[in-house]
Formats: C-alpha cells, sequence, structure tokens
C-alpha cells in the first residue's frame, strides 16, 4: 500500500522547501539549459513519472499522488519539468503501444532528462487536417527512409528524439498507412530550423527530412497502425494537461494579486480594477470546478471522454481572458515590458497574452473542439 | 487537489424531483394554470406533499436534517421544469432559521414548512440594493417599503429582515392580513412569478431570528449565510433552466430542416450549441464544487455563494440568447415553449447580485486580501 496522499504531501513541501528553486531566465536557450538540469534534480529525488511504472524509472504510485506534486510544484512557485513533449505525449504511447525492448530503452532515460523528445506531426499543409500529412518512409530493407518536412515542432533544436508521424503507404486511404516512427535527431539528413514564435522564443522549429534512415524496430506499434495510436494518446493526455494548465493560470492570477496588492499607488478606478478582477476570478474558479471533474475522470480511468473537448475549449477561453484582462490594465504600456502599471509586471504578462493566444490553437483547435462536442456530446449530424 | 464526488442522496433527491415535476408540470392543464396566474395550486400541493421543506429542517423539528448538498438538485429540478411558488422561502429560508432560532415565534415558520401557510421572503437585498434601506422595526410594529415581492399577494405570512432600534438586523414574521401591511401588485414580465410592492405601516411583527436568539452566532452572520445558500440555490436553479433551454435547442436543431438538411448539420449552428453546451457544462460543475465548499468546514460559504450566483447568471443569460438565436422565428413567439426559461431567467439574473454587481464583490474582497482565491 502506498504512503497517504497527506504524508506524501507533506513530504513534498518539505523536498520543495529545502530544494533551491531555479527561476528560469528570459533567454531561451538558458531557460532550457536550467529547466533540464530541475527535471533532473526532480527526477534524481523521485519527483517524475510518479505514476509510471517502476521497471521503466517510475515512481509506481497512483495518477492522485501525481496530481498532489503537481500541486505542490504550484504551490512553492517551481517551475514544471521542462521534458514536456516526453512526459506527456510521447512516452505514455511508448508505455502503451512499445515493445518491451523500446520500453527499457526510451522511457527511463525520457524520465530523466538524460534524453529529451520532441513530437513531429503537423506539417506545412498538415494542421487541423493532420491526416493529409505527407512525410513519407520508404521500406529500404531492415530500415525506413523518411523524407518530408514538418513544423511548429517544439524544441526540436534541443531535442535527442523525435516522435513522427509519417506515410508507410502511399496508396493507402488518408488515415491508414500511417505509421508513429522513433527518430534520433542525430541521424544524418536532418536539418532544424529554428522559428521565432510572437513571444520572442524560439521554442518552434522546421525540421526536414533528407533521405534520413531509421531502423525498422524504431517504429512504434505496427506498420501503418500509427494514426489511432497516436491520437489516443493525445485524447488520453488532454485531460491531465488541462487539470496543470488550468493550476498554473491559478498562479498567474495570484502573482497578479500580489503585484497590484503591494502597489502603493493603486492609480486609477478601483471600482473598475475590482471589477476586471472579480470577473476573471468567477471564470478561473468556474474553470477549476470543471476540472474537478476531470480529476474524477482520470481517477475512474473514464479518459479520453468527449468531454476533454469541453476542458479544451474552456482551457483556452479562461487563459486567453487572464491573460486579456492583465494586458488591458497595463493600458497604454501594453508592448512596454519593462513598466509596471499597478505594480504589474508588464513583460511576463505581455508574453503569457501573447503565449494565451496559441491555447486556442495547440492541440486541435478551438473550432475542432466545437465540431468534436456538437458530434459526440450533443449527437448532432456530421457537418463535413 | 482533492477530489470531492457529490452526495449520493442529493442525487436521490434530484431524480425524485425531476419525476415529480416532470410528471406534474408536463399537463396541458397546469401549464395553462400557469400561463394564466403565474402560479400552479397542483404544482405546489405536489411539492408540499413531498416534503422538501423538510430536508433542511433539524430532526427536532421533525425534519430530515440534511445539508445544501442534498437539497440543491431539488432546485436544480425546479429550474429544469419551471415550478413557480416561493420554494426558496419555503425550502430554505423557513427551515434555516427555524434550525438557528430560540425565538417562540419560531413555531410561525412551522407552518411555512408543512405547508399549512404560504409564506414570502422580503429582504432588500435580495432585490440587487445592497444599499437600500430595510424596514425598521421597532415595539409597535414594522414600517418600510419591499418592492419586488415575489408571490406577494398569494401569501399569508411575510418573514422581513429588518433593522432593529439598536441598529443591528433582526428577522420577523408578519401575518400578510394584518393591518398596517399594503400589497399592491405591480406588473411582470416573468410568466413565473407575480410581483407586489409591500408597505408597513405599523404592521404588527414577532420576531424570528434576533441577536437574543441566534444561539452563539451573530446575527450577521446567520444571515450571510441564508444569503449565501439562496445565493448557490438560486445558482442551482437558473443551472436547472440552462440545461433545459440547451435541450430544447438541440432538439429544434435536429429536428428542423433547411436547405434540405437539419439546421444542426451546419458548422455555424453547432459551433453555436457547442459553445452554449461547454458554459451549461461549466455552470453545473461549479454548482456543485460550490455548494461542496460552502459546507464543508473550511469552505467559505459567502465567496461560494457570490461565485456560483455569478457565473449561473451570465451563463443563463448567454444560453437564453443562444437558444433564441437557434429557434430562429418561432422562438421569437409565445407558442414555443423557450420563453418561459428565456423571461425567467432574465428575472433571476439580477436577484442577490447579478454577475456585474457580484463579480465586483469579488473583486473588492481580492484587494484587500479577504480571502485565499484558492485555498
Amino acid at each position: 500500500m502506498s504512503e497517504t496522499f497527506e504524508t506524501y504531501r507533506g513530504r513534498a513541501r518539505t523536498w520543495l522547501e529545502n530544494a533551491t528553486i531555479p527561476t528560469l531566465p528570459d533567454d531561451f536557450t538558458e531557460r532550457f539549459e536550467i529547466g533540464l538540469a530541475w527535471q533532473k534534480e526532480l527526477h534524481r529525488s523521485g519527483w517524475v513519472g510518479i505514476h509510471w511504472p517502476r521497471e521503466y524509472g517510475g515512481q509506481g504510485l497512483t495518477i492522485e499522488h501525481q496530481l498532489v506534486f503537481t500541486n505542490e510544484l504550484v504551490r512553492a512557485r517551481a517551475p514544471q519539468p521542462i521534458g514536456l513533449i516526453g512526459l506527456d505525449v510521447v512516452g505514455p504511447t511508448v508505455l502503451r503501444y512499445g515493445t518491451e525492448e523500446q520500453r527499457r530503452r526510451f522511457v527511463p532515460r525520457l524520465l530523466a532528462g538524460d534524453e529529451v523528445w520532441c513530437q513531429g506531426f503537423s506539417e506545412p499543409n498538415a494542421g487541423s487536417d493532420l491526416a493529409s500529412l505527407r512525410t513519407s518512409a520508404r521500406a529500404d530493407g531492415d530500415e525506413l527512409v523518411i523524407n518530408g518536412q514538418k513544423t511548429w515542432t517544439s524544441w526540436a533544436a534541443n531535442a535527442d528524439w523525435c516522435a513522427v508521424l509519417a506515410r508507410t503507404d502511399a496508396a493507402a486511404q488518408r488515415h491508414k498507412g500511417i505509421s508513429y516512427v522513433l527518430v534520433d535527431m542525430r541521424t544524418p539528413g536532418i536539418t532544424v530550423r529554428p522559428i521565432v514564435q510572437l513571444t520572442g522564443d524560439a521554442e518552434f522549429n522546421e525540421v526536414f527530412f533528407d533521405h534520413v534512415r531509421v531502423p525498422k524496430g524504431n517504429v512504434l506499434g505496427p506498420i501503418d497502425g500509427g494514426w489511432s495510436m497516436a491520437l489516443d494518446t493525445l485524447a488520453h493526455e488532454r485531460a491531465g494537461y488541462a487539470l496543470r494548465r488550468g493550476i498554473e493560470n491559478e498562479v498567474s492570477y495570484l502573482q497578479m494579486l500580489d503585484a497590484i496588492r503591494s502597489d502603493s499607488e493603486q492609480p486609477g478606478n478601483k471600482d473598475e480594477l475590482a471589477s476586471d478582477l472579480g470577473m476573471t476570478y468567477v471564470h478561473l474558479r468556474a474553470f477549476r470546478a470543471l476540472t474537478q471533474r476531470t480529476a474524477r475522470r482520470l481517477l475512474a480511468d473514464d479518459i479520453p471522454s468527449p468531454y476533454d473537448s469541453v476542458d479544451k475549449l474552456m482551457l483556452g477561453a479562461s487563459e486567453q481572458r487572464l491573460f486579456g484582462m492583465a494586458l488591458d490594465l497595463l493600458g497604454p504600456s501594453r508592448m512596454a515590458p519593462s513598466s509596471r502599471p499597478h505594480g504589474l509586471h508588464a513583460d511576463q504578462i505581455i508574453k503569457g497574452y501573447l503565449y494565451g493566444r496559441s491555447a486556442s490553437v495547440y492541440g486541435g483547435s478551438e473550432q475542432i473542439q466545437r465540431t468534436l462536442i456538437a458530434e459526440r456530446l450533443l449527437g448532432l449530424p456530421r457537418s463535413r | 487537489m482533492s477530489v470531492s464526488a457529490p452526495s449520493e442522496i442529493g442525487a436521490e433527491f434530484t431524480r425524485a424531483a425531476d419525476d415529480l415535476l416532470r410528471g406534474v408540470l408536463g399537463r396541458e392543464s397546469v401549464r395553462a394554470e400557469i400561463d394564466r396566474s403565474g402560479w400552479s395550486s397542483v404544482g405546489w400541493d405536489a411539492v408540499v406533499d413531498a416534503g422538501w421543506s423538510s430536508v433542511l429542517l433539524d430532526e427536532r423539528h421533525g425534519g430530515l436534517g440534511l445539508g445544501i448538498t442534498e437539497v440543491s438538485g431539488i432546485f436544480t429540478a425546479v429550474g429544469r421544469h419551471l415550478l413557480p411558488g416561493p420554494l426558496l422561502d419555503h425550502a430554505i429560508v423557513a427551515p434555516l432559521l427555524a434550525n438557528w432560532t430560540s425565538a417562540p415565534a419560531a413555531e410561525r415558520l412551522l407552518s411555512a414548512t408543512e405547508g399549512a401557510r404560504t409564506m414570502t421572503f422580503l429582504d432588500v437585498q435580495a432585490r440587487g440594493a445592497a444599499h437600500a434601506k430595510p424596514p425598521r422595526f421597532a415595539t409597535a410594529g414594522v414600517y418600510g417599503e419591499v418592492d419586488l415581492v415575489p408571490f406577494g399577494a398569494r401569501s399569508d405570512d411575510f418573514v422581513i429582515v429588518a433593522e432593529a432600534g439598536d441598529g443591528r438586523p433582526c428577522v420577523v414574521i408578519v401575518d400578510a392580513r394584518t393591518s398596517g401591511v399594503e400589497i399592491t401588485e405591480t406588473a411582470s414580465f416573468d410568466p413565473l412569478t407575480r410581483y407586489s410592492h409591500v408597505s408597513l405601516d405599523g404592521a404588527s411583527a414577532e420576531p424570528v431570528l434576533d441577536q437574543g436568539s441566534t444561539q452563539g452566532a451573530s446575527i450577521e452572520a446567520r444571515l450571510a449565510t441564508l444569503r449565501a445558500t439562496l445565493r448557490l440555490m438560486i445558482a442551482c436553479e437558473l443551472s436547472g433552466m440552462a440545461r433545459a433551454m440547451l435541450d430544447e435547442s438541440v432538439d429544434y436543431a435536429r429536428e428542423r430542416q433547411q436547405f434540405g438538411k437539419p439546421i444542426g448539420a451546419f458548422q455555424a449552428v453547432q459551433h453555436l450549441l457547442a459553445d452554449m453546451c461547454a458554459s451549461v457544462l461549466c455552470l453545473d460543475a461549479a454548482c456543485e464544487m460550490d455548494a461542496i465548499s460552502a459546507a464543508g468546514e473550511s469552505g467559505d460559504e459567502t465567496i461560494a455563494g457570490l461565485h456560483a450566483k455569478a457565473v449561473a447568471s451570465a451563463t443563463c443569460r448567454a444560453v437564453a440568447e443562444g437558444a433564441l438565436q437557434v429557434h430562429g422565428g418561432i422562438g421569437f413567439t409565445i407558442e414555443c415553449d423557450l420563453h418561459r426559461w428565456v423571461q425567467h431567467a432574465l428575472a433571476l439574473q439580477g436577484v442577490y447580485g447579478d454577475e456585474r454587481e457580484l463579480a465586483r464583490m469579488l473583486g473588492d474582497r481580492l484587494l484587500v486580501g479577504a480571502f485565499e482565491p484558492w485555498g
């Protein structure tokens, strides 16, 4: 029997109180390095892969323990582990669909932060319509030869491995004929071109594959069977993501509130400020209520579910409302990162606002989510 | 994060209330009576017989002694099926006051929970008028004006939040037919509510709760709990209404054909309905979480009440507008059932504050650090 949540929470809190919690710097490369070092430290002390099986480097506890620790990280204003693509998406897919050999090879290093992953899904002509992807993986003896281009690939310039969706059967219909291939980023023929985002960070990249040779043993699951695997895992991870991101937004709100409260000048209309803060609180707290149900679904293993689309839609809306409000509090300083109106840190708010605009796009745009809700929750006829 | 689940008994009450109200309020004759008079004797008798007013009432008064998470589902069903009548007054105000007070006049509250007399709660704050002056209570009687009293003309008793001689609040009970009480019916656009204006000029009154009879908590704290509970229950009612309007709209979008297919096959209509659905689910979750938080030891009931009612007011209004849009021309007529929910939603939006007012109250408290936002 694992330890109780309360003891676990206490142990996590004590550990975090004694740990040196890093502040993530502005510079993207430095931020990545510091974040990775933080992940390694968390892992050494047993705080990464909390609900993952012990035989692959996890702690063998429950998802509820993981939720407790995520909460404690946020409470301590500590950053999340950096290798989130690996931890959130690729790792669970390998655990679920990989061979024993693949699990032992990839999962422990991914948890330890020894290997960082990126995910090559989107292409210049395959965004929301991901199944129209064209990157090909042609069989040649014991190898696949990959040709094509991926885009919006987060962390590709820092990653050791990439999970690539590629077409292994050019003749098959859209969703069929796609395989999930694990590609070593040091393989000859891969070119990475960073793309600077609205926030100023170059988290995004284009990745070009020019006759990249990968052993067939690096295909995850059956050849031509990658599509449903990829989607299933993405859906599985959505619930956990909504919970974590919701808490992060609550912390951002708390930091803004702290800043406003300690601001001695308190300029402007107090009533208006109270209204704005109050209305944003109403929305964030309602999202918290929604994710309490998400947590119940997670614990009951009732995922993926069409309700995940509701979470995704409401998460985007509450994050954008939060930073939209904050940006408006900056007034004429909306694009002046060094100003401090109301005591607020304009730089964080500007970046948060700009980053927040992606919350209704990434991982399935809000339009896609609305269509899913209409079809799967409301039982309306297919519109396509 | 603690993951709390809703109560089992609460779910039972919800199902029972849903079945009862669907049966009674589904009848053509009952709906005709409501449309004509804003009241249903059959409906009101049915809920009196169902004993909903005894759910919160202490066992020493012959009640069930349960809490707000158990009673909340009844109000969701009331919103869904649109029961007219002072149920909040009977199932929330009367039992809570009776539970708290040691005043002899508490007996008179029990005639409301037993259904022998019809009682209405008069609180000037319910009309969003936090600054409005409550009636004054002196030994000779109670004096003042209360506007927009729902079901005032049908009441046997008024339970009134008044200001005592020492400046502190108190709650008194007045026979609606005694001298010094003047009840004037005023116009109402809400098919579920008839309003009255009540003038009190020395009407004979007995205190049912004052600082001397609260048994521990201050009178101000008791009133805060009462108002928080009322806000939560109105939120549940609005949640049931929003759900009903969504369901009506989805049914209509499946049925109504244009361009040779159901309008619900068009993406523009689908996305409107999806947004309504997401906000309805969010409201339902908020009502559940806030009720659990208010009922819990460590929860802040005032904050929970302000929050639930703010979400409910904003959501139900937006869902009503979306539902009207989906229904097109027919939604703009009283031949379509939708109008009852829409108009009742607008009436309830401002009771104990609309979303703007409540958000400001929350913001004021946040700015001075009156509570931990994620505590």
